[in-house]
């Protein structure tokens, strides 16, 4: 590169006002002359940006979801040819059921009603879902509600989530994990318990007086633990609750609020779930799982915080070389 | 699926994330990355015979994606990209192409390296932005900067990424002459 700082930072600028000006990737208005004004130099320069922005793009969290998408629909889109039907054709042939559906509709309104607010909780529980699911690092601060019309109480603890199988608790004494199928505990000094399924940790730990001290410090139960993970609520709530929705203002933001009734008589599910997701993000502002009046989670959406990308991983939270015990 | 088309979503899967980082580099609206991508890819499905298989297969598949954007841009009378542009970005991802690594990924190692070794502030930013995926306004809050100090560190982030870029690619650079 030509060591002039003079027109490096103004194709600094112009880069950045096309890059950062606008989320739709128009340039911040003002800020950006047409590429041809300036010299070969400028816009080759110009290009070695755009493309830096374009690789680290390419390297976030999301990336290979996306990417898999992206394949999906070309596969998709090289067998159309062969199954495509006329749009015209397809509307005639859905023409008859639409008319029975909508007689159906007019003559059943309130059967209607509770169907149109039931779709709209799932495509609402859908997006939430799907917006929880992604690899993106979420912190929430957490308490338990141990009586009728508590307020609650200090946060007992700090929740990062990220997706579908990351997962930290971090206090005083011992940090809890997640990582895709192995869920991991953390005990001061060196001592770390592995497992596939965290009641064995639980169970285990509580055996030694470790995971006991731990759970109560936090003051919670083990059932409460692999339900923290959002993006499985979001997702268990499709399965095994009523759902309705509700457009609720919360603090500054609308919000759109997820009230689910547990179907079945499983009590190690909450009885009660609420979600609030904000209107425009769909991601959890707020969570309360209730599974008796005196017995509730609430989670809170706290500001984002920088964390390492093994973060879910326990040696990120070791000092030294720990001794690892596999459980059972 | 047929036989031809298992092969052919291997070479989609191999070439995904180089026609991604082409098309986002000329194009920056992620909406038309998607729809860009997919229509390069079924094009080449299509034109498949006329590919020479004894040539590599992403050079022909930018070539396709180079003809689909210059008519995108025509519709979308977009008049920010110079064809001196687009040759900066063939010519850099040929660079790439040759880098050691037997796939996309390990050809970006030394990307990661890059990035790894910026200064704390500049790791900080990059990371909120590309890895997490941050607007810009979150991230200024995040770390406590206005819209404006923040838009200048990932500028100057940027900057100090490709600087890196063009050093560990410096021994191998064939095609690309320095600005």
């Amino acid at each position: 590169m030509t060591p002039d700082p003079s027109w490096k930072e103004d194709v600094l600028r112009l880069a950045g006002a096309w890059i950062d000006g606008h989320d739709d990737g128009t340039p911040a208005a003002g800020a950006a002359s047409p590429p041809s004004e300036h010299g070969e130099v400028t816009q080759r320069y110009l290009a070695d940006l755009l493309l830096v922005d374009a690789l680290l793009s390419n390297m976030s969290h999301d990336a290979a979801r996306v990417r898999e998408r992206r394949i999906r629909r070309v596969m998709q889109a090289l067998d159309e040819p062969a199954a495509t039907v006329p749009a015209r054709a397809r509307v005639l042939r859905w023409a008859p059921l639409l008319t029975a559906a909508a007689v159906l509709l007019v003559v059943v309104l309130g059967s209607w009603i509770q169907f149109a607010r039931q779709s709209l909780a799932d495509d609402v529980l859908t997006a939430v879902n799907e917006v929880s699911a992604e690899a993106t690092d979420r912190v929430y601060s957490f308490r338990r509600v141990q009586a009728a019309g508590e307020a609650g109480g200090e946060p007992a603890g700090r929740l990062y989530l990220r997706g579908r199988t990351g997962l930290v608790i971090v206090c005083d004494q011992a940090v809890l994990g997640r990582n895709a199928d192995q869920f991991w505990v953390v005990v001061p000094p060196q001592e770390v318990f592995l497992s596939h399924d965290f009641q064995w940790i639980d169970a285990r730990a509580t055996q030694d007086e470790v995971g006991l001290r731990f759970v109560q410090q936090l003051s919670l139960e083990s059932r409460h633990i692999p339900l923290m993970q959002l993006a499985s609520v979001a997702e268990l709530m499709q399965h095994d609750y009523d759902v309705t929705v509700s457009r609720v203002q919360f603090g500054p933001r609308v919000a759109d609020l997820l009230q689910g009734q547990r179907r079945s008589a499983r009590a190690d599910l909450p009885a009660i779930i609420r979600l609030w997701s904000d209107h425009a993000s769909r991601i959890i502002q707020r969570a309360e799982l209730s599974w008796a009046p005196d017995n509730t989670l609430v989670l809170e959406l706290l500001p984002a915080e920088l964390v390492a990308d093994q973060w879910y991983d326990y040696p990120a939270h070791c000092q030294g070389v720990p001794a690892v015990q596999h459980v059972p | 699926m047929s036989h031809a088309k298992k092969l052919f979503e291997t070479l989609v899967r191999e070439h995904a994330d180089m026609l991604t980082v082409y098309l986002r580099s000329a194009l920056g609206n992620v909406s038309d990355v998607d729809d860009l991508f997919q229509e390069t890819m079924v094009v080449a499905w299509r034109r498949l015979d006329d590919f020479d298989h004894t040539r590599p297969f992403g050079p022909w598949l930018r070539g396709i994606a180079r003809k689909l954007l210059q008519a995108h841009y025509r519709q979308a009378r977009a008049r920010r990209y110079t064809p001196a542009i687009l040759d900066r970005l063939e010519a850099r991802l040929a660079q790439l192409g040759h880098h050691p690594g037997d796939t996309w990924r390990d050809k970006l190692e030394m990307l990661r390296g890059c990035v790894q070794a910026l200064p704390e502030h500049y790791h900080a930013v990059v990371t909120l932005r590309y890895f997490q995926e941050q607007a810009v306004a979150q991230l200024a809050h995040t770390l406590r900067l206005s819209i404006a100090a923040a838009k200048k560190r990932l500028q100057r982030a940027r900057a100090l990424v490709l600087d890196c870029m063009e050093r560990k690619l410096a021994p191998l650079s064939s095609p690309v002459d320095q600005p």
